[in-house]
């Protein structure tokens, strides 16, 4: 497999603060990766060291094959929206785009076109000649993944990318997100928000007091080839006992609303056909389904291991 | 993008910034200012010593008061070399008094202008946006070119201002000597501006406060020139104490002083290239 961004035991030091603690973990190219880890996690600094911000005090990574000291070798091809930068608050948002997107490599006939473009898309047209100072946190934040998006880099990594945006604006962010994946494009993204990221990406690593707890697919984190949720209706028969008794499950639990499956597929079988003999079982049993979850939410599992 | 083409675009939107937040015109009006002050403050010792050719190309024609004065002036702002002195005294009173005024004003104009040149960015975290397309060295290069453009250009209306204001006022204003004398030394504050825009580059990559940066190489360049002064070898280790030769006959000091100052500029710009390799952005 070829990687966009490999981390090699990254570490940073801020005095005797260690931020980040030999943080190893690898992206695929093409992927969308999420990068999880609850406040003061070390998500922020290894996203700007992974952006060239500031310096590791030991290990390295590598960014579309160029390790960080020479990463002005890939610089054109990565783009990046870093969570606490300023747009400069003396100057008109149109010429700042013009000028990221000159010194992005575009030359004076497709820069406009394309700032238009961008800021069409997160819906900032309007706000074009507004000065960087009058911009609310929200316009700020879409103007951010605005030049994020500007030309065609093969790699962005987005910190925050919804943060503090209204539900519209940040289902725009998703589906731009969503857009570039489809053109192959890596997006590496650092999120609070779980759901979000459950839904938007194919990888994730979850990172706690600086140090790296798990990573993997979303299917192996969310453990979708190996647990399966049934939400069962208002006065639902219990189906779990005749579902226990099939020679693929090895755990019932109750839950408050239905019922946890730990499955194990015989050879051969795939997950898909061990859930429709569970459901015919359950069906068979009188059971009122309301809901079928493959995997446990990614939430669920966050809050187990951090 | 090749390296250049982006310094180029680091710089034209440093320039464009300083024109539309007015610092530029603000300065502008300041050097202007400064000109016409020294322009009235040669009139009004004109005016006082009763000697009208103060302000005349002729030296020894006026009366010796007058040349008493220039060589007073001369000697307080050149120091004591007599060919030095002989070499100034030789040239448009006008264009040697202007000069001189430049030469000390230059550095704390420069603080004025481009005190901020990287904090105010750093700050902002605004950098973050442009270090994800340029270089770290670009920058540097980019803003340096951007103020060095706007100080030049500066200095290029003031001089003109001053040559227009000579022209008119002095009816045997030496058109053609003070007009390549002033370029001259036009070129020459270019050098010595060059130098103290990497001093303050590199104070502004160490202190992120910018009225701390503007306060600290504002008495960093005061106590350079109070080195200048003293006769202890440290007046050779500031950039200050290579000014007075710049006025030398010879054309050997004249070039051995810009290239003390050039060096200056590099060991600052090396400096500040160092730091901003290795501080988090």
């Amino acid at each position: 497999m070829e990687f966009a961004i490999q981390a090699i035991s990254l570490t940073k030091r801020f005095g005797r603060l260690k931020a980040v603690d030999g943080l190893s973990f690898s992206v695929p190219r093409g992927a969308i990766f999420g990068l999880l880890g609850p406040n003061g996690a070390g998500k922020t600094t290894t996203f700007s060291m992974l952006c060239g911000f500031i310096r590791p005090t030991s290990g390295d990574a590598t960014i579309l094959g160029e390790p960080l000291k020479n990463l002005d070798r890939v610089r054109t091809r990565v783009s990046a929206l870093p969570q606490d930068a300023q747009f400069h608050p003396m100057r008109r948002v149109r010429d700042v785009m013009l000028y990221f997107a000159r010194l992005g490599g575009m030359d004076a006939s497709t820069a406009p076109q394309e700032v238009d473009r961008v800021l069409g898309a997160v819906g900032m047209r309007d706000a074009a000649s507004k000065k960087g100072k009058v911009l609310s946190h929200g316009m700020a934040k879409r103007l951010g993944v605005a030049q994020a998006f500007l030309g065609n880099p093969e790699l962005v990594l987005l910190d925050e990318p919804t943060e503090g945006l209204d539900p519209k604006a940040a289902h725009t962010v998703r589906s731009m997100i969503r857009t570039l994946a489809a053109r192959r494009t890596t997006v590496l993204v650092s999120s609070h928000n779980l759901a979000e990221v459950q839904d938007l990406c194919d990888y994730a690593a979850i990172i706690d007091h600086g140090k790296l707890v798990q990573t993997g697919t979303m299917a192996e984190l969310t453990q979708a080839g190996e647990v399966v949720i049934i939400r069962l209706g208002t006065g639902s028969p219990d189906p779990s006992q005749a579902i226990l008794a099939l020679p693929q499950v090895w755990d019932v639990q109750q839950l408050a609303n239905g019922i946890r499956i730990g499955i194990k597929p015989q050879p051969g079988e795939s997950v898909e056909q061990v859930i429709t003999a569970i459901l015919h079982t359950a069906i068979e049993n009188k059971a009122l389904i309301s809901e079928v979850v493959r995997g446990r939410s990614l939430e669920e599992r966050y809050l187990e291991i951090t | 993008m090749p390296g250049l083409d982006q310094v180029v675009t680091v710089a034209g939107f440093e320039i464009n910034t300083m024109f539309r937040t007015r610092r530029a015109l603000a300065v502008t009006l300041l050097y202007v200012l400064i000109t016409l002050g020294v322009a009235a403050l040669l009139a009004w010792l004109s005016i006082k010593i009763g000697a009208l050719n103060l302000l005349n190309s002729t030296p020894g024609s006026g009366a010796k008061t007058a040349s008493d004065m220039k060589h007073l002036l001369t000697t307080l702002a050149h120091g004591s070399n007599a060919g030095t002195i002989r070499h100034i005294l030789g040239q448009p009173m006008v264009v040697i008094v202007f000069f001189t005024f430049e030469l000390f004003f230059t550095p704390y104009l420069l603080v004025m202008v481009s005190f901020d040149m990287f904090n105010a960015d750093v700050r902002s975290k605004f950098i973050r946006f442009q270090l994800l397309r340029a270089s770290r060295g670009t920058m540097l290069a980019g803003k340096m070119l951007a103020h060095f453009a706007l100080f030049m250009l500066v200095s290029a209306m003031a001089n003109l201002v001053l040559f227009g204001y000579a022209w008119a006022k002095l009816p045997s204003f030496p058109v053609l000597r003070a007009a390549s004398l002033l370029l001259g030394y036009w070129a020459i504050t270019g050098v010595e501006a060059l130098c103290y825009l990497a001093l303050i580059a590199l104070v502004s990559l160490l202190i992120d406060q910018g009225m701390l940066s503007m306060i600290v190489v504002t008495i960093v360049i005061y106590v350079f020139g109070l080195l200048a002064l003293t006769s202890s070898f440290v007046h050779f280790l500031t950039p200050s104490w290579y000014r007075f030769g710049l006025f030398s006959p010879d054309a050997m000091v004249v070039t051995t002083h810009l290239l003390a100052l050039i060096g200056f500029a590099a060991v600052f710009l090396a400096a500040g290239w160092w730091r901003l390799h290795t501080r988090d952005l």
